[in-house]
């Protein structure tokens, strides 16, 4: 318990250094959103200055970095310049779809690597060849060509796809896609190199001398390769969390990635500030639970 | 064969990169009356919604594409290297320290990221090119980290020391030659991803804008027409990234297995 304190405390304090990184540095470095903003002709330099002062972007940074730690504790994450509204609002009504999609993407990433490459590791021989090399070709297809390409054949040509808009439970289904196979490439590939050794280890081999059943040592295999998994599926967790930004612009998907892009796009920096701040501590929590998963099932590992 | 077969098609798609400007194509000159024609000898890979030459602009974007690539993994090579190496060395608290910025920057995703320098920078190549390179950097940085730490203490180091070797030397004479083929690798994988960032960056509309010809946003422009049947402006881009990301990958693949030989 006092272990797991300390964890959340350390990805806290992460959090925040990370935070207030991104935010001195969309201040300090030379974009300026409100010239950007004022584009139209007729705009001088008086009224640049009283929009500056409305969003308090003349004060310090350091007073506005308090400002907006300020409103944070009390769930406010400003106002969106181009539509005016709270960020935080917006927020919590597309992050679900935002993490429903990347935990889509993910489970269907575990299974085609886990599975695959435990089938392969098995087959051996010409059988991991070729797993390893599909898994390379399709690591090397970009996710927003490969839904494209799903858009097309399974909605333009077989008519068995919804339209690619909106997050429905049957919508899901060609991003998830999409997003898994490029990624379950390196889960594959670790899979498959760990389990091969696991099974020639002296674990195993001191299993069999034990006289342990055959599915027990199958257990005791899946959980020698289990450390080396969670190590490359973390960040594929994350990577596909972020990767949000992309798919969901193909697939008109409604979630936060979309949304900051937009933002980002416009220079409205509240909406990007905000989605940054609640998709890092997503990664920043996922991954500390993907570690103590990892020590869970390898007791190998330690503590940490 | 099968392992020198991703180091040449990489060399070939880089010799292209670099040396399409001399082939004397034209990816920017738009023949409306044409446009979306079939592969033919004249346009061998046929043309786009403007009648512009897919197969010159494939080319085109080659160094548009690997420039942006090789830029950021060089920048993430020297750079996490560098800080690697010396936390490495030094050890104790620095050491500490180093781990902790690689952690930091690996909370945020490639495309997040991006979204924060193109506030702060505003929207362009330059943009992808620091979010490529900051992202991939704590790869490097650990894989320096660790070898250097192994420059502290050991057999060899110890030998080093009593031959009167000082810090420079047992560097250059220990650390240099297990850290080099490692970030070798490193960077050609970080080179195939770095590409596929870039591509998908443009296809969003960060980055490289219109009328650029980019492999990400050739897909983009191409994806609409692939509908109605002119299949041929997506998949010569496609083919394009596909192949350079696979080759990518297969040389860091190549490097690795000549270093388990070694």
């Amino acid at each position: 318990m006092a272990r797991l304190l300390r964890r959340a405390a350390e990805v806290a304090g992460l959090m925040a250094v990370a935070f207030v990184a991104v935010f001195v540095l969309v201040r300090v470095l030379p974009g300026d959103p409100v010239a950007r903003l004022a584009v139209q002709p007729g705009v001088g330099a008086a009224e640049l200055a009283q929009i500056r002062a409305d969003l308090g972007l003349d004060r310090p940074v350091a007073v506005q970095l308090a400002a907006y730690l300020g409103g944070m504790v009390r769930g406010d994450l400003g106002r969106s310049l181009v539509t005016g509204q709270p960020v935080a609002a917006e927020i919590a009504a597309r992050l679900p779809a935002t993490l429903a999609l990347a935990g889509a993407a993910f489970g269907l990433a575990l299974v085609l690597g886990v599975g695959g490459g435990a089938a392969a590791a098995l087959a051996g021989g010409r059988v991991a060849a070729a797993a390893g090399t599909l898994a390379a070709v399709c690591g090397a297809v970009p996710t927003f060509a490969s839904g494209l390409f799903l858009i097309h054949i399974f909605y333009d040509r077989l008519g068995i796809a919804p339209a690619p808009f909106g997050a429905g439970a049957g919508q899901i289904v060609l991003p998830a896609l999409a997003m898994a196979l490029f990624a379950f490439g390196p889960i594959l590939r670790i899979t498959l190199g760990a389990l091969r050794e696991a099974l020639g280890s002296g674990a195993i081999e001191g299993g069999r001398a034990l006289g342990l059943s055959a599915g027990q040592n199958a257990a005791n295999a899946l959980r020698l390769v289990a450390g080396p998994v969670a190590a490359v599926a973390a960040p594929t967790l994350a990577y596909l969390i972020g990767a949000g930004v992309v798919i969901e612009r193909v697939f008109a998907w409604p979630g936060v990635g979309g949304y900051a892009l937009e933002a980002a796009l416009a220079a409205d920096h509240a909406p990007v500030q905000g989605v940054v701040l609640v998709l890092a501590g997503c990664i920043a929590i996922l991954g500390g639970a993907a570690g103590w998963i990892a020590r869970r099932l390898d007791p190998r590992l330690g503590d940490g | 064969m099968a392992e020198r077969a991703g180091p040449v098609l990489l060399g070939l798609i880089a010799a292209l990169a670099l040396g399409g400007a001399f082939l004397g194509l034209d990816p920017l000159t738009t023949d409306v009356g044409h446009a979306l024609a079939a592969p033919s000898p004249a346009h061998p890979m046929g043309t786009d919604h403007l009648g512009r030459d897919v197969l010159a602009r494939v080319i085109a974007a080659a160094r548009l594409d690997l420039g942006i690539a090789a830029a950021a993994s060089v920048a993430a090579a020297l750079g996490g290297t560098l800080a690697g190496a010396l936390a490495g060395l030094a050890g104790g608290r620095a050491g500490r320290l180093a781990a902790r910025g690689a952690d930091l920057i690996l909370v945020f995703p490639v495309y997040l990221l991006a979204l924060v320098i193109v506030l702060a920078m505003g929207n362009g190549v330059g943009a992808v090119i620091v979010a490529t390179a900051v992202v991939n950097l704590p790869y490097f940085l650990r894989i320096a980290a660790a070898v250097a730490a192994a420059g502290r203490a050991g057999p060899r180091v110890d030998a080093a020391r009593m031959a009167g070797m000082g810090r420079a030397e047992i560097v250059r004479r220990v650390v240099w030659p297990d850290l080099w083929p490692l970030i070798l690798t490193q960077g050609a994988v970080t080179m195939g991803w770095a590409m596929l960032n870039a591509a998908g960056l443009s296809f969003i509309g960060i980055g490289v804008a219109p009328p650029a010809a980019e492999w990400g946003i050739m897909l983009a422009e191409g994806a609409r027409h692939a509908a109605a049947g002119a299949w041929w402006v997506a998949a010569a881009p496609l083919g394009a990234l596909v192949a350079t990301a696979w080759a990518c990958h297969a040389t860091a693949e190549a490097i690795r297995a000549r270093m388990v030989r070694a």
